[in-house]
């Protein structure tokens, strides 16, 4: 049977007819043997009865056989008895024969002899078969002496040629004797019929016995062997019915369980096994909840203390912003002057004060942008626009920058796509972010973007430095919040994770190849329409040593 | 020369704006709040109205709704919004509301005088 993994099944029980069965089950159950010792007796149980039928089976052929030898034995007799009363019949007979025709006397006479042999013949043998009638046959013994002796004599007669004394003597004694013998047979012979009447009605009473005492027996046999069998079998199958419930429960996630079995053979210490195994799979499963329970009480206060760290970064960077803005604003106005002429020393001072706070208001900027990402608030516009154009404009405004510090700016155009729709901002951002870096890091040698399309038909921007390089070990962490290359210029260190997580927003990449000693090459990888491609979340994402490893692009031999 | 009204909270940005507004050489009118603003507007109808979007009585979009809902003169006022919540699509967002211009804080210099000047007649 195999168990539906959704339906428990119900209590285990004996069939209802045989619940008053219980007890005897429960203590052959209990018994402390096991199971193979259990079923042997069984089994031996159920051979001792076969054997008792068999030896019964033999008493009662052995019975009926006795039986049969009585009636038998009465049959003989009988017919016997048949036989001597027809001899006695023949001799006298044959007298009277041989004395009607003397002629043929010798002939009669000799049938005579030869009945009485048969008759003494047969006298010997009834004798020996029933000793007990010995008083009877010795009666019928003188009967026959003197029958004997009265033929004689009339053969004595006969021979002298009296026929006529032979006959009168044949009259007067020998047939007289004859009759009596012959009574005595006929008695004999009823007596034996008797016999045979008692012998048969004895064999029907055994039969009858014999088959109602056969039929009892094996029923009781089969009674016995099948409630033995009943017993047994449930005394095996109600523990195995109550553990399967209990796997069933715990298949439906009811993991604490126990089963009473009371079995004293294996399936008791089966039972036992499987109470322990559920005690301690309901522990292990209490201490996993518990631990699930902490862990998410652990990941949503994480969640939330993240969610306060982007609330208070745009807070902050948004407070940030209004001096910041009465800062640059009056320092503006100082330099345009507003207030009057100032020396060259106060305007110099004063540009340091704006270099400061531009470079203040870039960082606040860039942590309310990385605040907004990680909250997922950033939202990407769309609008068609050309992507050369925007790269030029980018250019032209590092180009002071580059002058001044002797590095070459060049910019090259390879199939670059006549438009692209994209967020303009953001991607002007990244461009910013790429080129600024590409020109600050680089002191001397030069700066080259390349604009065109990737392999597979995206936009792409190259940008190529011949600055110090960035070891592989730090390639990955550049992209990581507040990371800045050892040995490089002071800098807010949030310009690449915002650029790439801005990159990823549209569908798209920034990666990294670079060598220590022969510079740096960034490559931008955007779709043509970002609103087509599918784009990385732009919340929380799990940081790992090979998060630039994972980034498709172009690369090159290192 | 022209008079111009900055409804500005932050001290700091309305004394900056009133100074590079009078540099340029116009009038300068002056409100922290939208309600003073509005009642100065009613009053002396500016050329020009430079509203600051977070207000502390009313937010500039109400004020904004204020203005063009007056029966008078003011409704036609000239109002350039003007915020430190520089978000793409703020711009369109202001102008879509019924502002004539929009300017984003940290005031860049040159921006701000040629945004006033192509607003003024």
């Amino acid at each position: 049977m195999v168990a539906d993994r959704d339906v428990i099944p119900a209590e285990p029980e004996l069939p209802r007819f045989s619940r008053s069965l219980r007890p005897v089950v429960d203590a052959v159950a209990r018994k402390k043997s096991g199971v193979h010792r259990k079923l042997l007796f069984g089994f031996l149980f159920g051979a001792l009865l076969l054997v008792a039928m068999a030896v019964l089976s033999l008493i009662v052929i052995r019975q009926m056989d006795d039986r049969m030898a009585e009636l038998n034995h009465a049959r003989v007799k009988s017919g016997r008895a048949q036989e001597m009363l027809y001899a006695v019949t023949a001799q006298s007979h044959y007298r009277a024969m041989a004395l009607l025709l003397p002629q043929d006397a010798g002939k009669y006479n000799g049938q005579v002899e030869d009945a009485k042999k048969t008759f003494a013949e047969r006298l010997d043998l009834m004798e020996q078969d029933d000793p007990s009638n010995r008083d009877f046959y010795e009666g019928v013994r003188n009967e026959n002496e003197k029958y004997k002796e009265s033929g004689r004599k009339v053969l004595l007669l006969f021979d002298t040629g009296d026929i006529q004394g032979a006959t009168r003597l044949h009259l007067d004694e020998e047939h007289p004797t004859s009759h009596l013998l012959e009574t005595s047979m006929r008695t004999l012979i009823d007596s034996a019929n008797q016999d045979i009447a008692t012998a048969q009605a004895d064999f029907q009473s055994s039969r009858t016995f014999f088959t109602r005492m056969v039929i009892a027996f094996s029923a009781t046999s089969v009674i016995a062997a099948l409630l033995l069998g009943f017993v047994l079998s449930w005394a095996f199958v109600l523990p195995v019915r109550k553990m399967q419930r209990a796997l069933a429960q715990i298949t439906a996630g009811n993991l604490k369980q126990h089963v009473d079995v009371p079995n004293g053979d294996e399936f008791g210490t089966l039972a036992s096994d499987l109470n322990d195994t559920s005690e301690r799979l309901a522990t292990l499963f209490d201490d996993q909840r518990t631990l699930t329970t902490q862990l998410s009480k652990t990941n949503a206060s994480l969640v939330d203390a993240s969610e306060a760290k982007s609330r208070f970064l745009a807070n902050v960077s948004h407070e940030l912003r209004t001096p910041m803005t009465s800062i640059l604003g009056f320092t503006d106005a100082l330099l345009a002057g507003v207030d009057g002429p100032l020396n060259e020393e106060q305007r110099e001072s004063l540009r340091w004060v704006q270099h400061g706070g531009q470079d203040l208001l870039g960082l606040i900027n860039e942590i309310l942008d990385l605040s907004k990402i990680e909250a997922g608030k950033m939202t990407i516009e769309a609008e068609p626009f050309d992507p050369k154009a925007l790269v030029e404009s980018v250019v032209a405004q590092h180009r002071s920058l580059a002058a001044q510090k002797r590095i070459r700016l060049e910019s090259t155009d390879v199939g670059t796509p006549a438009v692209v729709v994209l967020d303009r901002q953001r991607v002007r951002q990244i461009l910013v972010n790429l080129l600024g870096n590409a020109v600050k890091f680089t002191d001397s040698g030069e700066v080259k973007v390349e604009t065109g399309a990737s392999a597979d038909g995206r936009f792409h921007v190259s940008v190529h430095d011949t600055g110090p390089g960035i070891a592989p070990e730090q390639q990955a962490a550049i992209f990581e919040e507040f990371h800045q290359a050892v040995g490089g210029e002071p800098g807010t260190g949030l310009g690449l994770t915002i650029s790439r997580r801005l990159a990823r927003l549209m569908g798209g990449d920034v990666t990294l190849e670079s060598e220590v000693g022969r510079g740096s090459v960034f490559h931008l990888t955007l779709p043509l329409d970002h609103r087509a491609a599918p784009a990385d979340a732009g919340g929380l994402e799990p940081r790992s040593a090979g998060d630039g490893e994972r980034t498709p692009g172009p690369r090159a031999e290192l | 020369m022209a008079t111009i009204l900055v409804v500005e909270d932050t001290p700091a940005n309305r004394a900056l704006a009133t100074k590079l507004l009078r540099a340029a050489g116009h009038e300068v009118l002056s409100a922290d709040t939208a309600a003073t603003g509005i009642a100065l507007a009613r009053e002396r109808l500016p050329d020009l109205v430079l509203m600051d979007l977070g207000l502390p009585d009313v937010d500039g979009w109400q004020a904004l709704r204020e203005i063009r809902a007056d029966g008078g003169a003011v409704a036609g006022l000239r109002v350039v919004a003007f915020t430190a919540h520089a978000m793409v699509g703020d711009r369109d967002r202001a102008l879509e509301a019924g502002f004539d211009e929009y300017l984003s804080k940290p005031i860049d210099f040159a921006t701000f005088a040629a945004t006033v000047d192509g607003l003024l007649p």
